[in-house]
């Protein structure tokens, strides 16, 4: 299916066509304007010449036909066939007393000459020549006479089409810049009052999963295009609702889970058994807790959004969380390094959910590091955590596949599977993503890289923890 | 000593009076903030361990009620949720410590009593771990019983370690803690203060170990065996 053509292009073509139309139209109305006007004066033209010669005509008393035209006016006569004839012709019985010029038309009959007397003669039958002419009625001394004027129609249509070549060729020109001024402003129109829709296109574009709480501005939005944005925003307030209901369902599943799991645990820790068998107990106890925990940072993590205003600083992040797992650490023969970035990488993100992630993969690092070697947390710019351990490293081929949930590799006897699935959801959810490769001399290095540093850094959280 | 325990869950609220009560606390249980703090006002308590999710309201307001108020008295947090907002809010608004559900009865108690210890509240004034004890107010330093001189510097950096034995003191908290000393310190002030303190355990055999964590802080802990 091809999409549907741009509204630009739309208003380009039609634009384009009504231009041209417009243009022949002018045309058209100049040449009929030009036509008539030019009629007009060639009528009146032989009006004239047909009184002057009637001026200039006298009868002699013999009943002979005199003339005496001006000598300007005789030489326009002279040629024979040529564009100017004349002649003078009884009214009665047409006979042709004088003329010169050439052969001459007989006047229009059964029509009132005083009324129309105009009419045309084709002296060559259907030829390229055709005389236009005028039939002037007069009477002098008791005769009535019929003088006929006549012009050659080649001399002004010849005269009518090279003025009209004229024009177009020199005011012809002007129609182009006119339809280039046309289209650059209708294209300009256009441009601009779709840029408040692009405007909105490329902020609708943000709005994904993570960002529910983004709304479009319907300031300064085209009124055509309001109906739209408010049914957008409707739609995101829906969604946002979604959301927020599946974020305080897991907050209330934590409490509800987590107090009978703090009865239990301190039921165990007030047995009066052997020490041995609380311990044991106790061991379970956490296991599950840990299960549950991650369970609900799985769903929490899902419903992760990431408030436009939120951000986290990667160099405290992975201090707190060093700071976090140091003693556990510890209490495991292992160390913890960290080497924070020059300056601070602060990321637009959720702090809670990042130091959840890094906590995973540091965890993570803890089960494959073997005993007395230093899981390192490197926080490189602009905007990555390393977590580097000196463990067996992860394959190439299942490097995918530890992403998955409830994944455990065949080594890694604690753990649910789930720490990893969370770490590579919560880098979705930032538009981020998490990558692993080998450590230099042996060892993995989980990286999350994040899309890059807020530019301003304000709105700085910390996340310190006792 | 008595513990003010503002709980709602009954059978949480009698596992942690029977946890306490092996470790010589005498416990209250109150099961709504209203009872708890008419409580307060009542009776004198050494310190207070207060559940954040209660029938009649947030644990925190009565937290920060308490606080306006000025009672300095120490205040341990119980909480269902995990969010590190709510931890480092709870903290603001005056807590002493944070515990998330579930916890050992042992954390309960070890938390309890180092919040206890900690000055405003000086009822302890002996901070211990493994053979090593610190009297805070004589200022001595004694490991199994044989007193351990050392400079008035390293004893202040050791009581800070102390006080957070088991967990991580950032490096910058110890360093601002010798401000007190010296106008100035060098970026390795605090290196060479651990080294000698650490150096000066080791000869007097004590049962425990500063560990060094970099780009992290320092930790004292009982030496494994």
């Amino acid at each position: 299916m091809t999409p549907p053509p741009a509204i630009l292009w739309r208003i380009v073509v039609r634009l384009s066509l009504t231009t041209l139309i417009a243009i022949l139209m002018a045309y058209s109305w100049l040449w009929w304007r030009y036509d008539s006007a030019s009629h007009f004066l060639r009528d009146r033209a032989l009006l004239d010449q047909a009184q002057e010669i009637g001026k200039s005509l006298s009868i002699t008393p013999e009943g002979t036909i005199q003339l005496h035209l001006p000598d300007e006016f005789r030489s326009a006569y002279d040629q024979e066939s040529g564009d100017h004839r004349f002649g003078v012709r009884d009214h009665a019985t047409g006979a042709l007393l004088a003329g010169a010029g050439g052969q001459i038309g007989e006047p229009p009959k059964d029509t009132d000459l005083e009324e129309n007397p105009f009419y045309t003669h084709n002296p060559d039958g259907p030829g390229p020549s055709i005389m236009f002419g005028a039939a002037v009625p007069i009477a002098i001394a008791n005769r009535h006479l019929v003088i006929l004027v006549e012009q050659s129609g080649r001399e002004f249509e010849a005269f009518t089409l090279e003025l009209l070549e004229d024009f177009a060729e020199e005011g012809g020109w002007l129609g182009a810049p006119f339809l280039l001024a046309m289209l650059l402003v209708s294209l300009y129109t256009v441009r601009s009052s779709l840029a408040p829709l692009r405007q909105l296109s490329e902020q609708a574009a943000a709005i994904g999963p993570t960002s529910t709480e983004v709304r479009l501005p319907e300031a300064e939005v085209p009124r055509e295009i309001l109906p739209l944005v408010r049914a957008v925003n409707s739609a995101l307030d829906r969604l946002d609702n979604g959301f927020r209901i599946q974020r305080e369902f897991t907050a209330d599943a934590a409490h509800e889970l987590r107090t009978p799991l703090a009865v239990l645990r301190a039921h165990i820790d007030t047995l009066t058994t052997d020490a041995e068998t609380r311990t044991s107990l106790a061991r379970d106890m956490d296991a599950m807790t840990r299960l549950i925990c991650q369970l609900l940072n799985v769903a929490q993590v899902e419903g992760l959004t990431l408030a436009t205003t939120e951000s986290a600083d990667l160099n405290l992040i992975a201090v707190d969380v060093c700071t976090f797992l140091a003693p556990m650490t510890l209490e495991r023969d292992r160390m913890l390094e960290v080497i924070e970035a020059g300056n601070a990488p602060v990321v637009h993100g959720n702090t809670e959910a990042i130091f959840n992630a890094l906590r995973n993969l540091v965890e993570n690092a803890l089960t494959q590091t073997p005993a007395g070697t230093t899981i390192t947390v490197r926080v490189l710019a602009p905007a990555t955590i390393e977590v580097e351990d000196k463990g067996p490293g992860v394959p190439v081929d299942l490097r995918d596949r530890v992403f998955q949930r409830f994944w455990r590799a065949e080594r890694q006897k604690s753990g649910a599977g789930l720490g990893l699935a969370i770490v590579k959801r919560t880098m979705e959810a930032h538009g981020g993503r998490v990558t692993i490769a080998d450590a230099p001399g042996g060892g993995a290095v989980f990286a999350l890289v994040f899309p890059g540093p807020v530019t301003e850094s304000t709105g700085r959280s910390s996340a310190s923890r006792p | 000593m008595r513990i003010l325990l503002i709980e709602d869950n009954e059978r949480l609220a009698e596992f942690i009076v029977a946890g306490l009560k092996s470790a010589g606390f005498v416990t209250d249980i109150f099961g709504t903030l209203a009872d708890g703090e008419a409580a307060f006002e009542s009776a004198p308590y050494h310190a207070v361990i207060l559940d954040l999710g209660m029938p009649d309201g947030n644990g925190l307001d009565l937290l920060k009620t308490l606080r306006a108020r000025g009672s300095s008295v120490p205040i341990m947090l119980l909480t269902a949720r995990d969010g590190v907002q709510d931890r480092v809010r709870g903290l603001n608004d005056g807590a002493d410590d944070y515990l998330l559900k579930p916890f050992a009865m042992e954390e309960l108690i070890a938390r309890l009593r180092a919040i206890l210890r900690r000055p405003g509240a000086a009822l302890s004034v002996l901070l211990s771990s493994g053979d090593l004890e610190f009297d805070t107010i004589g200022r001595e330093v004694r490991v199994r019983g044989e007193l351990v001189p050392m400079p008035r510097r390293e004893m202040e950096m050791l009581e800070h370690l102390l006080r957070r034995s088991g967990k991580v003191v950032p490096k910058r908290a110890l360093e601002e803690s010798l401000y007190g000393f010296e106008d100035e310190i060098s970026s390795n002030t605090v290196e060479v203060l651990v080294s000698r303190l650490r150096k000066r355990l080791q000869q007097a055999e004590a049962a425990v170990t500063i560990h060094t964590l970099r780009g992290i802080g320092y930790m004292l802990a009982e030496t494994k065996l």
